[in-house]
């Protein structure tokens, strides 16, 4: 889950954004090592896609809605 | 090296604590937040796992969580696209909560290590061994063997239902699986649910009814029926479930109703529904089925590892009328029940293995039972005994002296006294084993009635099991090894049987119920049976002089041992958790380390309304 914090009016701090990313990026390194082995690639665009629809989902309740909605 | 295992998220959540490879805490998380088969991050019990250790969270160097989250991922979407479209809705339910929590394990498991510690500062590696093979390194680890057959059979971990494995030193090698949806587990549990029991906690109950069942043409007919439309048995004890009649794959329920009432010709039984003799003729049809595939498995994995010694884990090794016919089919010589064999025994079994395999350490525990009789939970001293006392105005005796305790308390028991048992550190896995334990006379024939209607509030035809010294085991039921578990049942020997009616087999499940058959009719069920637990007097010294009292007095070194909660409450845990349960039944006394309280002279003692705690039912 996408979590994005906010810190009042002034938005996302950088702080939280790098922890996120960084723990995002331990997830997919994970999905990647884990498929490698599994040999499961066809599962890739299913995950890819449920992810990206949380991420939507999560991000539409936060001060990023303005942005997604003008994306689509 | 300090290695905490874990196991949550589905059900029973549990926590354990591995110091260089001796298992020194288990607990679970139910006991702590009176909550049965709670399954969230199990906080209080890893706090207690901490303190138990004396160890604080930063000191952890593993943490081994009991399967891996991305497999089980991709056995949900594998089985929702193979089922497509059905299993939309079910889909829909469950991905949410997949895409939003359970693919990110890892930061769950440190926002709970969090929650434990605010002090944690992250550094703990996770590990994630997979289901089964954290319930075989449960059962083959801490047995006393260096070779062993293991056989773990359950509902379903990520893909796999059932493995057989073969463990040498601290090696464990998988030979054979079974993969989702072929599962005996969830076999078991579909007829658990058609007979109007709760899955996942309901199957013990359709164990204990099975033997209400007339053992002949309807028996035959229903196992017949199973076999060819159901379920297909193979030699080495594979099954292949038709998946026409289950909908557990793609649905919240575990069957289609309608398909099984035109099996069976009835329909799925109500909780609330009488149970009546269709109901029992088909939990021992069910029960028969599943000892025949549990048998075909234990001869596979005896072929394929030549081995004199079984380890079992998982939740259908909790089968103990199972696991009694194979003790006595004699394929292996021994055989050893990891006693929480259920998912609160993975943290044990996911630690275990993060040390043997992953770290590759030695074995230090071989021909000894790593378990310790299962205590290895939470301890109250006299001092927090006393304070619980204080806070309820309770008036208590206090007697010093071990031997003069055992000798009044048997003297109650042998006068018709229930008692509430509370001592010592509490028992890890489903069991009550004497710490935590409800004890009476098994002599007394209104005793089973008593405790089920009385006491534990349940339903009448729930057998009782017994606790006794070995000699009794060997005496009574002629058994020869010690069952330290509860997880083997045997029955009673011929010369202590009392004939039945002529009529017997007409009578109604209630009218069978309360026939006496034996010498200890509380203990002995309806086939003769009873679930023994043998008691050793190094590992629990107080029961054991209990017992030795109480076969002074009455010549039976044997009690009735059931848990200490009422229906739907987790067994007790604390002092308080004791004399609140003590006090909305009618448990006659309440003994709490050297502590003992009489029913009358307590405050209150009239008003149970006071005393009661809400529980969700079992």
């Amino acid at each position: 889950m996408l979590i994005i914090k906010t810190a009042g009016s002034a938005g996302l701090q950088a702080i939280d954004l790098l922890t996120l990313f960084l723990k995002r990026m331990e997830f997919l390194k994970d999905l990647w090592l884990f498929l490698k082995e599994r040999k499961k690639w066809w599962l890739t665009p299913i995950i890819i896609a449920l992810l990206l629809i949380a991420v939507l989902i999560i991000a539409a309740n936060t001060g990023l809605a303005p942005f997604i909605y003008t994306l689509f | 090296m300090n290695i905490l295992g874990i196991s949550c998220y589905y059900h029973d959540a549990a926590a354990a604590i591995i110091v260089d490879g001796i298992i020194v805490a288990a607990a679970q998380e139910e006991r702590f937040a009176r909550m049965k088969h709670d399954e969230r991050f199990p906080v209080h019990a890893v706090r207690y796992c901490l303190d138990e250790a004396g160890l604080d969270i930063n000191d952890i160097d593993f943490v081994a969580f009991y399967d891996k989250p991305l497999l089980k991922f991709e056995r949900l979407l594998e089985t929702y696209y193979a089922f497509s479209p059905k299993g939309w809705m079910s889909f829909m339910r469950s991905m949410p909560v997949w895409i939003k929590e359970k693919v990110f394990l890892k930061d769950n498991v440190r926002k709970g290590l969090k929650e434990v510690d605010e002090s944690c500062n992250g550094k703990q590696k996770l590990l994630f061994p997979e289901h089964h093979l954290s319930h075989a390194a449960s059962a083959f680890y801490p047995s006393p063997y260096d070779d062993a057959a293991i056989l773990t059979i359950d509902g379903v971990g990520e893909w796999c239902t059932t493995s057989i494995c073969k463990g040498s030193g601290r090696d464990i090698t998988v030979l054979r699986e079974l993969h989702f949806p072929h599962s005996v587990g969830l076999l078991y549990s579909a007829f658990t649910y058609f007979l109007g029991f709760k899955v996942n906690s309901g199957e013990y109950k359709l164990m204990g009814l099975a033997p209400y069942g007339n053992d002949g043409e309807a028996v035959e007919r229903y196992k017949k029926i199973i076999l060819d439309h159901i379920c297909t048995v193979y030699e080495d004890g594979s099954i292949f479930l038709n998946q026409d009649y289950f909908t557990y794959a793609t649905a919240l329920r575990m069957v289609d109703d309608a398909k099984w009432q035109k099996l069976f010709g009835f329909p799925r039984k109500t909780e609330e529904e009488p149970l009546q003799q269709h109901h029992c003729d088909l939990g021992l049809a069910i029960q028969q089925v599943t000892e025949d595939i549990v048998m075909k498995l234990a001869a596979t994995a005896k072929k394929l590892t030549g081995s004199d010694n079984l380890c079992m884990a998982g939740g259908v090794a909790l089968n103990c009328v199972a696991n009694g016919k194979l003790a006595e089919a004699g394929i292996f010589k021994n055989i050893y029940i990891q006693p929480a064999a259920g998912d609160a025994g993975g943290a044990v079994g996911a630690a275990l293995a993060a040390y043997h395999i992953h770290e590759e350490q030695p074995r230090g525990n071989v021909g000894t039972d790593a378990m310790r009789a299962a205590y290895l939970g939470i301890e109250y001293t006299d001092k927090e005994i006393i304070k619980v006392l204080n806070r309820y105005d309770a008036p208590a005796d206090h007697i010093e002296d071990e031997i003069l305790l055992a000798d009044t308390i048997a003297a109650e028991i042998a006068a018709g006294k229930v008692v509430g048992w509370f001592q010592g550190r509490m028992e890890f896995g489903p069991r009550a084993l004497g710490h935590r334990s409800i004890l009476a006379d098994p002599r007394n024939p209104e005793m089973q009635k008593k405790l089920n209607i009385k006491i534990k509030f349940r339903e009448g035809f729930r057998p009782f099991a017994p606790l006794m010294l070995q000699e009794e085991a060997e005496r009574l039921f002629g058994l020869q090894q010690p069952s330290p578990y509860m997880l083997f049942v045997h029955p009673i020997k011929e010369q202590y049987r009392k004939a039945l009616p002529d009529n017997y087999q007409s009578l109604s499940l209630m009218e069978k119920l309360y026939v006496q058959r034996s010498e200890l009719p509380a203990i002995t069920h309806i086939d003769f049976s009873a679930r023994i637990q043998t008691v050793a007097e190094d590992a629990n010294p107080q029961v054991y002089q209990l017992l030795y009292a109480f076969k002074k007095l009455t010549g039976y070194g044997v009690l009735i041992n059931t848990s200490f909660n009422v229906r739907g409450e987790p067994i007790v845990c604390s002092p308080d958790d004791a004399y609140r349960c003590f006090m909305q039944t009618d448990m006659d006394m309440l003994v709490m380390g050297n502590f003992v309280l009489y029913k009358e002279g307590q405050p209150d003692a009239d008003n149970k309304d006071r005393w009661k705690r809400r529980f969700a039912g079992d």
